[in-house]
């Protein structure tokens, strides 16, 4: 028994060493052999040793069809140095099913904001359950705008629209950030002087209220009835020209933040327990601009989530 | 001007027929100059006054105005024109220094302040002979710059002398010169002059115009103080008239002396050689008081009678039409009709018309179109713009409105519009131009408000017409075939833009028209969720796949391909607009629409146009043209029609907004520091007090909002959409391009443009573009995804803008050397991704089911992915570039981008050969290849700040050089086709091109399996005029025969006198060989002909030699 796993130490030493050295066409015709039906896990598991990129991508994307037996390869796949090696892994956990959960848990914790990405996208193929709507719920709360987005679609195989809470129009305050000052001197607290801050419509661009190029904060006092909290709660915004900072009663939500790109597009934010029911609400929006018209030009609401049957 | 040889025999037919005068025209009938004026021809409202000089009272005013003459040196005597006497004048300086003359007090009737005609009766004596200078007839203008003087000139021939009239427009003078006319002693002569007020005069002798010009910009002339001189100068040295003068008029109209009037009743004077056309036809119009009888017509064609024709009698003010029959078999040339109706009877007249016509020479096959997306009339802008190399101006419109009314095909304009368009075609015609007929009756069509489209609430759009109605369909159907057949005849008419810039305000719409043609296609009715044009977003569909993988069958997305292909019903307007031009046109004909890629990723776009075309500003990185250009050539590729083909254009025209502060705004310069001595030796900006660097459009035209191309600029834009498969490029923006074009907000800001773009045309677009146009696009193993569903539910996309992600993705993928091909979904989704080894998937938010099973197929092969942290969560990139905005300072973006393309170059290498590659980014190569020949064209793109725009980092313009080896996967010889000579080239098994390039420079190199090495040219060794034979040239390779390969060839045909005759020009010789079918004209020269052909790719000649005649 021995003598077998020293010559498959030997031969995967070998192959490393004949994937780590390789000439280029040799690489990819080596990628070629990670791609057939009948490769092994531990030829997988060693070429994620491989210095080329791409070799070592390839067998990560591969080795969660191997199932269970390449556990120990994922696991090594998501320490790999190359970010990609990492997200190709953790994009592709999925096809373990539930014995995913602790490498997609273990993903979550990288470093990186795309292999955590990568690993929400493997929550999205996989099947509801308790462990998955838990890594769902924390993903949510990723610090990274990318994750967020990623873990709100994703909760949304496990939930549904019950309802939706249109803000208003009116009733916004608002005030240009010329100096930057804003974050500085917290305009996002819940309680602040609005002295100087002028009246401003949403759905409309800030037109001569706002810079053309340059940053606009918009505060509502929001009174939201007494009710049982949701299960999750959302703030949709239809679109922001251009980047867009939330704050729900002085903490930070969430942002999106596309640059120009993202004038138009819509996006929801999640606030599940940040909002406070039966009393009076501080909602902050910070803006920046970098070309013509801008603003919170299109409806907001509060979308309330209940679990799917 | 050529005479023809005498065996010429022209067909010509004359005809004729009474025509009587449209109701509500007036003719003006000939003054009975032959007879002493009397009644209202005396004494009317429009005589100013009427000398006859006749006893008693030879100083009286006939006309009965008052202006009586006094006589200063002049002679009464009893002779005269009619009998009654007349003034006789003398030899003045150098014969005798005097007066001879009678004088008139000066009035302010005698200085008309609108149209005047002048006339007199003259007979000279001895004394004007070949040594007397000119003779002053009338002059009430002396040496001031007011009122008129009438003078003969001195002999410019034996016997022959001309008229000038000098007029005084108060600061200036300006003369109008007559035709050479015989002045013989005892005979007398009738001479007038009218001029209209507005710079046009023309003169008459004996009742025969004598020459006729329009100065523009002159009006009335001014009114002198000086008394009216009748037979001298009105001042030393004099200069009288040896000889009588008689029947002295003025009047205040223009008025007319030709008893017959001949005039060009034919809409053309241009034709292209051997073209079947219609006779020109004259007509003769009755302009005397009695009927006309016994008039006969000769017709003659530069000077050699014809034909002699004797009139039916012609009622006084009616007409007969004369047809004559035009031989457009004779050689390319200018030519003179010249119709001369003669009167016999008591009062015996000839009168002359001159016409001019011009036969122009064929076009040589597969000339590339350059098309001015704009018009300029005939003058200095024209001019310059075919200087520059423009074959095509926008010009023709049509009346939409009138075709509306009329519901079916009628005349495009009306009668005053069209001779107008035919006149400019004309002139166009003769500059081998053509115009390109701009329509889009579907924008008119959205001012009938019945057919606008609506929202979901029923709501109309202002500005947007449904094309689900037949009656709008038909409508385009019927302002095509308007144009058609007001305009098709006409060789210079031989292309249309149709429907630009009309998709931008296209809606989704909501008629019962619209639900039923939708429930017909879909078998459903149209799903919840539909928003605009744009698609709905996926974050606002709670039912969207969380992993943003739909079917291919899901409704919105069947909807929103639907609704782009042919739900909106643009794509069928094109069509049936281009279907309405077509009829009844030569196959030569083609139609574009653009901007064509503006426009969701779906096939079909254009409808079934001939060409599809996108406009392009090449800030802030030229290469960008090539995206649009791919994104068009991945749309015909889908189009329902197979021969659909490809025009790219670019704009002359910068936005401010783009490349500087827009006015009024603080001019930003981040870093920097300019010194005047930086900026002075290069002319074009100065600093100003506060040390600020201000260039020179900005300091002259401060609130520009549109200024011209950088040159350089121009020069990459150019070389990169030209690398790929086009079939013509053009330009707008004129007003940007040329001086002096008044109005409009494009400002001439950059000089050397134009000098760039005629440059490119000169050396690459005229010898080349032959070949190009034939050379066909090699197909591409790397593909870039332009994702329809991420557009619909993802709001991604370039829309034809070149920006964006995408617009970032595919200058990175230039960068590392990819030459990617754009494919859209409906690529995947019908090929697969067969063919491809490289996918490149920027902003691929949402996939379709089998769209992500093609790509798993496509990664399982061992295809490699290139995404970004967009892509769909179904697809696992191999290799992810994150996404970026674009920096706004010039060279912080593109840094960035050639780091991620170095980057993205260095995981693929190892996996991916490229067939054509460069050793350096900033050199960016692309292969088209025919047979067993490639065309391996590259560009630099290495640039810097300039100081046209450059100083505000928004936009570099100057190019840099750079160093690059090109590198092709095959053995080859290699020729650069700009430079016309064989390359140096290493390598084995692959070819090697160290290559040094000039800022912007692009080049094109052909390199094929055999060396060329000689151009074989046959033509007969005789020939007769009106022959027809053949030529034939072949580039041959070392193995005797043609090589495989379109090969670019200079031909020349020289006739005797050194003159290149039709069909020279430049050829694209597919297979290597090319064959001419010459016509020799019946008229061209005699002699010995030498044809030469020059191969564009190493320069090697033949010549060959022909007699034509005996």
């Amino acid at each position: 028994m021995r003598s077998v796993w020293t010559r498959a130490a030997t031969t995967l030493a070998l192959l490393v060493l004949a994937i780590s050295c390789a000439a280029p066409r040799d690489l990819a015709a080596r990628r070629m052999e990670l791609l057939k039906r009948d490769v092994t896990v531990e030829t997988l598991a060693a070429a994620l040793d491989s210095r080329d990129a791409l070799v070592a991508r390839t067998a990560a994307r591969v080795l969660p069809s191997k199932g269970p037996s390449a556990i120990a390869g994922l696991q090594k796949a998501l320490r790999n140095r190359d970010m990609l090696v990492r997200r190709s892994a953790a994009m592709n956990l999925h096809e373990l099913g539930e014995a995913a959960l602790p490498l997609i848990e273990q993903a979550l914790r990288d470093d990186n904001e795309f292999v955590r990405q990568g690993a929400v996208f493997a929550l999205i193929a996989m099947k509801p359950s308790a462990g998955r709507e838990a890594l769902i719920e924390g993903a949510i709360g990723d610090e990274s705008a990318l994750v967020q987005r990623a873990a709100v679609m994703a909760s949304r195989s496990s939930y549904r629209v019950a309802e939706s809470i249109p803000l208003p129009k009116t009733g916004w305050l608002f005030r240009t950030d010329a100096g930057e000052v804003g974050r500085e001197q917290e305009w996002f607290a819940a309680h602040l002087d609005e002295t100087g801050w002028e009246p401003i419509e949403i759905e409309r661009f800030w037109e001569e209220q706002g810079p053309e190029s340059g940053t606009g904060w918009y505060r509502l006092a929001l009174d939201l009835a007494d009710r049982e909290p949701p299960a999750r709660a959302q703030l949709d915004f239809q679109a922001v020209d251009e980047s867009t900072w939330v704050w729900v009663n002085g903490e930070l939500a969430g942002e999106h933040d596309l640059g120009p790109d993202g004038w138009e597009k819509p996006f929801r934010i999640d606030v599940t327990g940040r909002l406070k029911w039966g009393e009076r609400n501080q909602i902050t929006v910070r803006v920046y601009n970098t070309a013509m018209a801008g603003g919170i030009w299109k409806p907001v609401s509060i979308v309330l989530l209940e679990p799917a049957e | 001007m050529r005479l023809l040889p005498t065996t010429l025999i022209l067909l010509l037919m004359v005809c004729s027929l009474g025509l009587a005068q449209e109701e509500g025209t007036q003719v003006r009938l000939a003054e009975p100059f032959m007879t002493e004026y009397s009644g209202d021809d005396a004494t009317g409202e429009h005589v100013i006054a009427l000398w006859q000089f006749n006893q008693p009272d030879p100083t009286a005013d006939a006309s009965g105005k008052g202006h009586t003459a006094t006589l200063a040196g002049g002679e009464f005597v009893e002779e005269g024109r009619f009998g009654g006497g007349a003034l006789r004048s003398a030899a003045g300086y150098p014969v005798v220094d005097e007066q001879h003359r009678v004088n008139v007090a000066s009035a302010p009737d005698l200085s008309p302040a609108g149209p005047f005609t002048v006339e007199m009766w003259i007979r000279p004596d001895d004394g004007l002979n070949s040594e007397y200078p000119t003779s002053i007839l009338l002059d009430k203008k002396y040496v001031s710059d007011a009122d008129y003087q009438l003078e003969l000139s001195a002999e410019t021939g034996p016997g022959m002398r001309r008229l000038s009239m000098h007029l005084g427009f108060g600061t200036e003078s300006a003369t109008w010169r007559s035709d050479a006319f015989p002045v013989t002693v005892g005979e007398w002569r009738h001479i007038a002059f009218t001029y209209d007020g507005n710079g046009t005069g023309a003169f008459f002798v004996d009742g025969s115009a004598a020459g006729s010009e329009t100065k523009t910009g002159y009006g009335p002339t001014a009114a002198g103080g000086r008394a009216l001189s009748i037979g001298d100068r009105g001042g030393s040295l004099y200069h009288g008239f040896p000889g009588l003068i008689d029947q002295v008029r003025l009047a205040s109209e223009v008025l007319e002396f030709r008893p017959a009037g001949f005039a060009l009743a034919s809409d053309r004077t241009v034709f292209v050689r051997m073209e079947e056309v219609q006779p020109v036809r004259f007509t003769v119009t009755n302009q005397t008081r009695e009927p006309l009888e016994g008039a006969t017509v000769r017709v003659s064609l530069d000077g050699m009678p014809l034909v002699t024709q004797q009139l039916a009698a012609i009622r006084s003010g009616e007409s007969a039409e004369v047809a004559v029959p035009i031989d457009t078999s004779l050689r390319p040339d200018d030519y003179t009709i010249a119709a001369t109706v003669q009167i016999g009877g008591d009062a015996p007249f000839t009168s002359t018309e001159r016409f001019d016509i011009t036969i122009v020479p064929r076009q040589t096959p597969n000339r590339m179109p350059v098309v001015m997306w704009g018009g300029a009339a005939a003058g200095p802008s024209r001019d310059w713009l075919q200087r520059i190399g423009f074959t095509h101006l926008i010009g023709l419109g049509a009346d939409f409105q009138a075709i509306w009314d009329a519901g079916g095909p009628t005349a495009a304009g009306t009668p005053e519009a069209i001779a107008a368009n035919r006149e400019n075609m004309d002139d166009l015609l003769r500059r081998n131009m053509r115009v390109v007929s701009s329509l889009s009756p579907g924008r008119w069509a959205a001012g009938q408000a019945e057919y606008r489209r609506i929202n979901q609430e029923g709501e109309p759009y202002e500005d947007s017409v449904c094309g689900q109605f037949p009656r709008i369909q038909q409508f385009m159907n019927d302002v095509g075939a308007s144009v058609a057949q007001t305009y098709g005849d006409h060789p210079a008419f031989d292309s249309a833009l149709i429907h630009t810039e009309v998709r931008g305000s296209s809606h989704t719409c909501f008629h019962e028209e619209d639900r039923a043609a939708f429930r017909e296609f879909a078998g459903y009715d149209i799903p919840e969720g539909v928003e605009d044009m744009r698609g709905t977003h996926y974050e606002t569909i709670d039912t969207f796949p969380a992993n943003r993988v739909i079917p291919d069958d899901y409704p919105l997305y069947v909807y929103y391909r639907w609704i782009w292909d042919e739900g909106d019903g643009w794509n069928e307007m094109h069509s049936q607009l281009h279907d309405g031009l077509h009829e009844g046109q030569g196959e030569d004909f083609w139609t574009f629409h653009d901007p064509a890629v503006r426009t969701a990723k779906v096939y079909g776009q254009g409808g079934d146009v001939d060409y599809l075309s996108q406009w392009t500003y090449s800030y802030p990185d030229p290469l960008r043209i090539g995206l649009a250009t791919e994104e068009m050539l991945q749309m015909v590729k889908g189009a329902d029609r197979p021969d659909q083909q490809v025009m790219k254009m670019t704009q002359i025209i910068w936005y401010r907004s783009q490349t500087a502060p827009e006015p009024g705004e603080e001019a930003v310069q981040q870093g920097a520091e300019f010194s005047d001595q930086d900026v002075r030796p290069q002319g074009t900006g100065t600093v100003d007090a506060s040390g600020r660097y201000v260039a020179q459009w900005e300091r002259e035209i401060p609130d520009a909002r549109f200024i011209t191309i950088a040159p350089m600029q121009m020069r990459e834009a150019f070389w990169t959409k030209i690398a790929r498969p086009i079939k013509g490029i053009m330009y707008h923006g004129i007003g940007s391009l040329l001086p002096d074009i008044v109005g409009g907000s494009y400002q001439y800001t950059h000089p050397q443009t134009k000098y760039e773009l005629q440059n490119l045309c000169e050396t690459v677009v005229q010898p080349l573009g032959p070949t190009l146009v034939q050379v066909p696009a090699r197909q591409s193993d790397v593909a870039l995804l332009e994702s329809f569903a991420s557009e619909m539910f993802a709001r991604k996309g370039t829309w034809g803008w070149n920006g964006g992600w995408i617009g970032e993705m595919w200058l990175i993928c230039n960068y590392a050397g990819l030459q990617a091909e754009v494919v859209f979904d409906e690529t995947i989704q019908q090929n697969g991704l067969d063919g491809y080894r490289v996918l490149v998937m920027p902003d691929c938010d949402v996939l379709t089911e089998s769209m992500v099973e093609a790509i798993q197929a496509f990664q399982a092969r061992g295809g490699i992915v290139v995404g970004d942290e967009n892509t769909c969560p179904a697809i696992t990139p191999d290799i992810l570039v994150e996404t970026h905005s674009r920096p706004s300072e010039a060279d912080v973006a593109r840094a960035l981008n050639v780091e991620k393309a170095l980057a993205l170059r260095e995981q693929l290498d190892p996996h991916y050969d490229r067939y054509a590659d460069s050793s350096n980014p900033d050199v960016v190569p692309y292969v088209r290849s025919y047979g067993t020949t490639d065309y391996l064209f590259a560009v630099n793109d290495r640039r810097e700040y300039g100081l046209y725009v450059g100083h505000h980092k928004l936009v570099m313009e100057d190019g840099l050089p750079s160093d690059a080896t090109l590198e092709i996967a095959r053995d080859g010889y290699v020729y650069d086709l700009v430079d016309h000579r064989e390359v140096n080239a290493g390598g084995d098994g692959a070819t090697s091109i160290d290559w040094h390039f000039g800022p912007g420079e692009g080049l094109v190199f052909m390199v094929t399996e055999r060396p060329i090495t000689s151009v074989r040219l046959n033509a007969p060794e005789q020939a007769a005029p009106g022959e027809s034979v053949t030529i034939s040239a072949a580039v041959l390779g070392d193995n005797g025969q043609p090589v495989d390969a379109i090969v670019p060839l200079r031909v020349q045909i020289f006739d005797p006198s050194g003159e290149e005759a039709e069909f020279s020009g430049y050829y694209g010789a597919k297979d290597g060989a090319v064959e001419i079918d010459l016509n020799l004209a019946s008229n061209d020269a005699p002699g010995m002909w030498q044809i030469r052909v020059q191969e564009l790719a190493s320069g090697k000649t033949a010549n060959a030699y022909m007699r034509v005649g005996a």
